[in-house]
């Protein structure tokens, strides 16, 4: 036994051979589509791409030896999307290009928008989760009839459409007892910024209940019923227990019912409607400026909304890292 | 104040807004732009707005016969025209001249459909009229919900022809070439403009009207591209003079195509466009 092959050794080699074949594959093939989007097609191409269909088949025979296709065939999925996600964005870069990437970055318009999208977003996040703690936490621990039922209510607006609750908004607001009731506060909804942050607000309350009582859900009861038995209150353990044990949890929650804010749309296009500097938020700048034809405009601020997307991520990550929520 | 009004008319509307304040800097003018289908349904639900200006007259007559909007006139309340050009991408790769060319097989042509914008309809109307329908659906490869969406397909080559409003293909001259129909097969749209009944602020909606009608809102209209004046047409909606009323426009759109693709922002010819120029010549990927 002494002498035995190290049984890990042809396995390593077969893996740097699968990679160095699929990456080669990858490339002829990028090539062949590359002649053929630049009108070169033919022989040439098809021969790349024939190469690269073999390098990449051989690779495939390779790890199937050695039985190490199916991590194979995950692994290349998350990198073919990553891939796909960078093409994306780099092409819509090398569409907009240098100079009118300059330009449109520079405009005071484009931060305008960015910054109104931030402020709506960030208030209708607020309102969500000043709600959405209690519900989270009567949904995670107490005990009240037909639970299953009442969670699935209190989630609908995560399954209905958008546009769906939109339009049910018209006849939410003018209907007398809440028509009063805003009438009295002086608030007008449709057209306004105070309307972008109602409709934010209404769009996110079940992603927020949901996601904190997952967060509540993640911390054991037995800290609770200790606290309990040592004499707090429910009030001063949910405060001085639950709430900082979940406090991971609740501030992820909070980035993801953000980000659903900031990109809210179709419920906005139907019942706040379109009004310059009031209403027009990222996504429905997008929309604004592609009915007038400025395609700049549109990919600029579709660049920046990948650019808070990777940033309310990142800090996701960063803050949220190990919760149970994300 | 609030200005119920259709998306299309945004960058002429805008112009006005600032002008109208200026004027009254008392009176604060909100638009809310949707495309023209939504409107009636917000107005019935809200009884909310001032001023209505949606992009078809159809729309109009809906609040008028709803009761919204009581005065009117068709003759005195046109803000503008939208004339019907036939688009292609920059360089015209089939080589479309006419709207006979729109039917020889293997033309990928864009039609709007008829339930959803405008357009759609005037794409029937003005096929059929050339005898040339049954083809140019063959050759359809896209059926549009609104007219952006034929403007953003010719601008990135997804097909080969389509007809735009003169107003909507101005927006892309760095990208396409617009070819004048022949004036039998020329539309011409009326763009109404009327003041809401349960306007809550009905002089200064009266003010802001007359102010799109009058020749100084009605040149900023033609800087868009829209046609003004009195444009006699048939039933259909078909110019009726021969053209003589929307040749000068044609022969600026076409001016204005090749001025921006040739980076000549000082071109002669191309009228009132002149300003829609220099803005497109500014940067690759037009904005304002």
């Amino acid at each position: 036994m002494k002498n035995a092959p190290d049984p890990s050794l042809p396995r390593r080699r077969a893996k740097t051979w699968a990679i160095g074949l699929a990456g080669t594959g990858f490339v002829l093939l990028l090539l062949a589509a590359l002649r053929v989007a630049a009108g070169e097609g033919g022989v040439g191409a098809t021969r790349l791409a024939v190469l690269g269909v073999g390098s990449g088949a051989g690779a495939a025979v390779l790890l199937y030896r050695q039985h190490m296709l199916w991590p194979a065939i995950c692994v290349s999925a998350t990198l073919g999307i990553l891939a796909t996600y960078l093409v994306f964005v780099g092409s819509t870069a090398v569409y907009l290009g240098w100079s009118d990437a300059a330009y449109f970055f520079g405009q005071e318009r484009l931060w305008a928008r960015v910054w109104l999208t931030v402020w709506t977003a960030t208030i209708s996040t607020g309102l969500s989760v000043i709600l959405g703690i209690p519900v989270g936490y009567a949904l995670s621990r107490l005990r009240f009839p037909v639970p299953r039922l009442i969670a699935t209510l209190i989630d609908l607006p995560v399954m209905v459409p958008a546009a769906a609750i939109g339009a049910l908004l018209f006849g939410f607001v003018r209907t007398p007892p809440v028509r009063n009731v805003l009438d009295a506060m002086g608030l007008e909804l449709a057209h306004s910024a105070t309307g972008v942050i109602f409709v934010q607000f209404v769009v996110t309350i079940a992603f927020a209940a949901r996601l904190m009582k997952a967060s509540f859900d993640a911390v054991n009861p037995r800290f609770e019923q200790v606290s309990r038995s040592l004499g707090a209150s429910l009030p001063a353990t949910f405060l001085h227990v639950t709430l900082p044990l979940a406090k991971r949890g609740v501030m992820a929650s909070l980035i993801v019912v953000w980000a659903r804010a900031a990109a809210e749309w179709e419920a906005l296009m139907l019942f706040v409607g379109g009004t310059e500097k009031q209403t027009d938020v990222l996504p429905f700048a997008i929309y604004l400026d592609w009915n007038g034809g400025m395609m700049g405009w549109c990919v600029s601020m579709s660049l920046v909304c990948v650019l808070l997307a990777v940033a309310t991520m990142g800090a996701m990550r960063l803050i949220g890292g190990r919760s149970y929520v994300w | 104040m609030l200005f119920h009004a259709g998306v299309g008319q945004r960058s002429s509307l805008n112009e006005i807004k600032v002008i109208f304040e200026e004027r009254h800097p008392e009176v604060k003018v909100n638009f809310s732009y949707k495309g023209s289908g939504y409107f009636i349904a917000d107005i019935s639900r809200s009884k909310e707005g001032d001023l209505y200006l949606p992009g078809e007259e159809f729309y109009l007559l809906q609040a008028v016969e709803r009761g919204f909007i009581t005065d009117y006139d068709p003759q005195r309340d046109i803000a503008a025209y939208f004339v019907t050009v036939l688009v292609t991408p920059k360089g015209n790769p089939k080589n479309i001249r006419t709207l006979a060319d729109c039917a020889k097989p293997g033309v990928k042509i864009g039609l709007g459909n008829p339930r959803a914008c405008a357009i759609g309809i005037w794409h029937e109307k003005t096929f059929q009229k050339a005898g040339i329908w049954e083809a140019v659906r063959e050759n359809a490869s896209m059926s549009a919900k609104c007219i952006p969406e034929l403007g953003n397909a010719v601008q990135h080559k997804l097909i080969d022809a389509t007809i735009l409003w003169s107003s909507t293909a101005v927006l892309y001259l760095r990208d396409v070439e617009i070819i004048p129909l022949k004036a039998a097969y020329r539309g011409a749209v009326r763009l109404p403009v009327g003041v809401l009944e349960f306007s809550r602020f009905p002089q200064e909606a009266q003010l802001l009207k007359d102010l799109i009608l009058s020749a100084a809102g009605k040149e900023i209209f033609e800087s868009h591209a829209y046609a003004i004046g009195d444009i006699p047409t048939d039933e259909q909606g078909f110019v009726t003079d021969g053209g003589a009323s929307t040749d000068a426009l044609m022969e600026w759109l076409v001016h204005a195509a090749r001025a921006v693709k040739e980076g000549d922002l000082d071109a002669e010819g191309v009228g009132p466009l002149l300003k829609e120029v220099v803005r497109q010549g500014k940067t690759r990927r037009s904005g304002t």
